[in-house]
């Protein structure tokens, strides 16, 4: 085993006595093994090349937001760079360079208010969907859950970073949610935004008083780059449920008591021509408690308990069956609105000539619906590909009956796993260990398939080439937000993070879907993030980035808020420079190994030369 | 697992998402903000580094030469009550060994000879010398059992053995709960012999701190020793025990025993109608699971095959590996006896069965970081106050002996009991406290 050079960057001691002074003893860390916790991040590799990001020169967890300030102005006037971060999942968390000061803000971990009249929820940084989801339940009502699992700080994904959920057709997107905040600015000073001035009642994002949530995170968020935010009030939703989902059995399988007037589906169509209109028919009704599509390979790695119960089942050819799928879930406040909700489904379903596939309400549905529909698939798809879909269902149905799994307990998983989000490791990230999103921005649905269709071709080919998992290529996750106003799919690619071939071409896929968006005007790319990508993106999108770095020039006018994920204008314009130079002709990856170098030795907190010489 | 180095988990620990699933119960479990968190140590010091991929990370930060050992390093690994919760709680998404991993970096600081710690040591060199944890001569093990009339199982042919283990032998306040046992087996009508001064310890703390010589030497003398009586079964009413005797000495040797713990024969036994029960308890009691008892008590399937990849990039195991997650641990049994005690009332705390928040005392918590441990316990306490109930009840003698202080330090009203003292006091004999 080689030994990994590390570089570091050594705290002053006075600097550190000083911190520990404002955090306790107890709270602040410059072991390298503890550092090297923060260091380690998701993606990492994709970004360094192995699995860690710079290694911070401490970290500190704060317990309030005096604290918070009292680093910040500490760091200013030392000109030490720092992030926070909440829960910690991402490479965004960190910095690729070595030295800053990680902000740990796991001690701030209160609920402050869970107002029911106003259904609005002030929380702290670490304040996750599952907990603030628990107590919500309690109150009849609900909140939004970021696609990325309950595990994830509800503040993080309000102010700083993206916002897709399952629930977003009647639960919105993080961004809308976010109705005021508290801000401790890149300078250390302090701005409550939403709320009255001179109380606490936290009342809305847009006034009284300043809105400055286009400031704060836009569409993508700032991903730490603008200062820390240590409160954040968020939109409830009515729940009409239980106030406590109860469960049965022992891990890996749980089962669940279904609430009265609920009921789960899952819904396949010929193709995505059907699955857009049905989309877009559900969100008009505004029937829909949850809607979203997962790709066959991780909504079943979900249902299963391991990599190897997955493949057994894969390997019969689900992906075709299940290709064209929306998961739906119908949250009904009473008999007559289910019946109501129900009936408008299956109207729907029947127009866009959808399939029930499974639902939560009894086997022998399923299994009624699946003979007499086997004459509909004839009309619909033709006797050869009706032939062809019956083998692989037919062992699916064999080998889940043998494993003790009746349809209706898979629909039953796909619903826990819809409200509370809590499979998303088990869908993602078992397979080879890792994934990485690429394109499918916030946009109409109809733009969204197009993405979906788009991101599968392009996945093919690295899939072809051994870079990526073969996961049927087409794995789109997303759906619909707002009764289907927008939605958003985004194409997952699969990779296994210890595996050289992964991580020397993992980003290459990413590239190739920026590329098709720019070329095809699709919607911008999820993953455009960091200065490569705003350097390539910036020219087609109104030079947006001159926007957005004079917004971090006027709050971060040190520029010691990490800004690796989020936006340097020197870099981004000297990038633009070699890109313009060349024609338009240029290896992406040179250049982001190019602006990696760069912020690595320029540090985050210092401005940078000319790149291009 | 046995054996193990740091290398044979590398793509594991690199393959750790931080996505921090090990730090709570597995989500969709989660009840209340309160009650929320699975891993008493980060519970308390809070930096990643505790939580089970903090480990994992730290494991692969020392694989690869980033880190050096020091005092702070050591700290981080070992105050870890090694319950398992992160492990369960990660597996129920992945297929990584997040309690192999942490067990490994504790065998290698030994091998290191950088630990054990300093708190650890007495118990070890007592291991080595004595045969027992607590530095008590090896005539007083058999000291509890002076005044029971029951066959000394080296000396007559019985069914099943009693393994009391060292701390119901030799802690006075402990060694009531013991005799108990016996007599509760016996009046059941089951043939039971104990092996009194010649009964060695388990192993399990040394399993625990890391050092693999002396529990395996521990597990082999202890299996030639068991097999050499001829029992069918082996009963333990410690849940350390009875975790390391199941679970980690198949990996040492095969023995021609089966091990049970006390709660699985009570259950059978009330099934049998070989308990009859006359005195109502009237109280409203909460139940703990030991780790050792629930999730940690699964029999480690020996596993010899090689990762494979198919797909491009799935992972799968071949032969097919089965994961312990904790899905098999004795849950039940101990719920089935209390169900059958007339006019006792369980009530459940929300972090329970293979969720279960530990007491703190495990993995030599308790000698080298008392106040984590007691830190821990006053948590678990809180929570089985919160249920309501008057008594809280468990099955292993280091939680018992830890929420009691817990119950202790809180000021609380709860009282703490064993199972067995339960069933005594309903089969008419004993008080309660």
């Amino acid at each position: 085993m080689t030994t990994e050079v590390v570089e570091t960057v050594d705290l002053p001691e006075a600097v550190y006595e000083e911190l520990k002074g404002i955090v306790g003893q107890d709270n602040i860390s410059r072991e390298p093994a503890v550092l090297d916790t923060y260091a380690f991040q998701y993606i990492a590799e994709l970004l360094t090349g192995h699995s860690y990001l710079g290694r911070p020169c401490a970290v500190v967890m704060p317990a309030s937001t005096e604290e918070v300030q009292a680093i910040v102005r500490l760091c200013n006037r030392e000109s030490i760079p720092y992030k926070a971060v909440s829960t910690g999942w991402g490479a965004y968390g960190g910095s690729p360079a070595p030295g800053i000061l990680q902000l740990d803000l796991r001690r701030m971990n209160r609920i402050l208010d869970i107002d029911t009249d106003n259904m609005i929820a002030v929380v702290e940084p670490y304040v996750v969907g599952a907990t603030l989801q628990a107590e919500a339940f309690k109150l009849g009502l609900n909140c939004h859950i970021v696609g990325a699992g309950s595990n994830t700080s509800i503040l993080a994904s309000a102010t700083s970073v993206m916002g897709q959920g399952t629930t977003g057709v009647s639960t919105g997107f993080s961004n809308r949610n976010l109705l005021g905040f508290e801000w401790v600015m890149p300078d250390g000073e302090l701005l409550r935004v939403g709320c009255f001035e001179d109380s606490d009642e936290w009342f809305t994002g847009d006034g009284p008083g300043p809105s400055l949530r286009g400031i704060i995170r836009g569409f993508a968020g700032a991903f730490g780059g603008l200062g820390v935010f240590t409160k954040c009030a968020v939109k409830l939703y009515p729940w009409f449920g239980p106030s406590r989902i109860e469960l049965t059995g022992v891990t890996p399988e749980y089962d669940v008591e279904m609430p009265k007037n609920h009921i789960a589906y899952l819904i396949a169509f010929p193709g995505w021509e059907e699955m857009k209109e049905f989309g877009n028919r559900v969100g008009e009704a505004e029937i829909a408690f949850s809607m979203c599509h997962n790709a066959p390979a991780p909504m079943i790695a979900a249902m299963m308990e391991s990599n190897m119960a997955f493949y057994d089942l894969w390997k019969g050819g689900l992906a075709e069956h299940f290709k064209y799928s929306l998961e739906v879930v119908i949250a009904a406040q009473s008999e007559d609105e289910l019946a109501f909700q129900e009936g408008v489904l299956r109207d729907i379903i029947r127009r866009t000539k959808g399939r029930e596939i499974i639902s939560s309400k009894n086997d022998l549905r399923y299994y009624v619906d699946l003979t007499l529909g086997l004459g509909r698939i004839v009309r619909q798809a033709g006797p050869m590909a009706t032939l062809r879909t019956i083998p692989p269902l037919a062992q699916f149905m064999i080998k889940s009956l043998m494993a003790g799994k009746r349809p209706s307990m898979f629909a039953k998983t796909l619903y826990i796993s819809l409200v509370k989000q809590h499979l998303n490791a088990r869908g993602i990230f078992r397979f080879g260990g890792s994934f990485w999103t690429s394109m499918g921005a916030l946009t109409s649905w109809d733009c969204c398939i197009e993405n979906a269709k788009e991101g599968e071709q392009i996945k093919r080919k690295w899939i072809d080439e051994g870079v990526l998992m073969d996961d049927g290529a087409e794995n789109a996750w997303g759906g619909l937000y707002e009764s289907g106003c927008y939605g958003h799919l985004e194409e997952l690619g699969v990779y296994d993070q210890s595996d050289p071939i992964c991580v020397d071409h993992g980003i290459d896929f990413v590239v190739d879907t920026v590329e098709a968006t720019i070329n095809k005007h699709l919607a911008m790319s999820l993953n455009a993030t960091g200065d490569p990508f705003h350097a390539w993106y910036s020219p087609h999108v109104m030079n947006y980035h001159d926007h957005v770095a004079s917004i971090k020039e006027e709050f971060d006018r040190a520029n010691l808020s990490d800004a690796s994920v989020y936006i340097n204008r020197s870099i981004v314009e000297s990038l633009m420079k070699m890109i313009e130079d060349g024609g338009g002709n240029f290896n992406f990856r040179e250049i982001m190994d190019l602006a990696n170098d760069e912020f690595v030795q320029t540090g985050p907190g210092t401005e940078t030369e000319e790149l291009a010489g | 697992m046995l054996g193990k180095t740091l290398e044979d988990y590398e793509k594991d620990m690199t393959r750790c998402a931080r996505c921090s699933l090990c730090k709570w119960p597995p989500l969709a479990q989660v009840k209340s903000i309160r009650y929320s968190q699975v891993c008493p140590a980060i519970s308390k010091y809070n930096f990643h580094s505790y939580s089970g991929g903090g480990k994992m990370i730290i494991g692969l930060s020392k694989l690869r030469g980033r880190v050096d050992y020091s005092e702070e390093m050591l700290n981080v690994i070992y105050r870890c009550s090694v319950c398992g919760a992160c492990d369960i709680s990660c597996k129920y998404s992945r297929d990584l060994e997040p309690l192999e991993i942490l067990h490994t970096l504790r065998a290698t600081c030994v091998k290191d000879g950088v630990a054990p710690l300093p708190a650890h040591r007495p118990i070890l060199d007592s291991m080595r010398n004595y045969d027992n944890v607590w530095q008590q001569p090896r005539k007083k093990k058999g000291s509890w059992a002076k005044k029971l009339d029951v066959k000394n199982a080296k000396e007559q042919p019985v069914d099943t053995l009693y393994f009391a283990g060292c701390t119901y032998s030799l802690r006075p306040e402990m060694q009531g709960i013991a005799r108990t046992t016996v007599e509760v087996l016996q009046s059941a009508g089951v043939d039971l012999g104990i092996l009194g001064e010649e009964e060695l310890c388990c192993g399990s703390p040394a399993y625990t701190i890391g050092d693999e010589e002396l529990f395996v030497e521990n597990a082999r003398k202890n299996i030639k020793a068991l097999n050499s009586l001829g029992v069918r079964r082996v009963v333990t009413s410690c849940a350390g025990c009875f975790g390391v005797l199941k679970t980690k000495y198949p990996l040492v040797e095969p023995a021609n025993f089966e091990v049970v713990n006390v709660t699985e024969l009570l259950a059978e036994l009330v099934e049998q109608g070989r308990l009859s029960f006359s005195r109502p308890l009237d109280r409203t009691i909460t139940y703990h699971d030991p780790c050792h008892l629930g999730r940690q008590s699964e029999t480690y399937k020996p596993w010899h095959g090689v990762e494979r990849k198919v797909l491009n990039h799935l992972v799968i195991q071949d032969p097919p590996k089965e994961f312990n997650r904790g899905t098999y641990g004795v849950y039940e049994a101990p719920r089935k006896v209390l169900a059958a005690l007339p006019g006792l009332e369980l009530t459940e705390m929300e972090r329970i069965r293979e969720f279960s928040f530990c007491c703190g005392s495990g993995g030599g918590a308790k000698s080298a970081f008392p106040e984590f441990a007691l830190a821990t316990a006053r948590e678990r306490v809180d929570e089985a106050e919160s249920t309501g109930a008057e008594m809280l009840v468990t099955a292993c003698p280091w939680c018992e002996s830890n929420l009691s202080e817990g119950i202790a330090d809180a000021g609380s009203r709860l009282k703490s009991a064993s199972i067995i003292e339960l069933v005594s006091y309903a089969l008419g004999g004993g008080e309660l406290s």
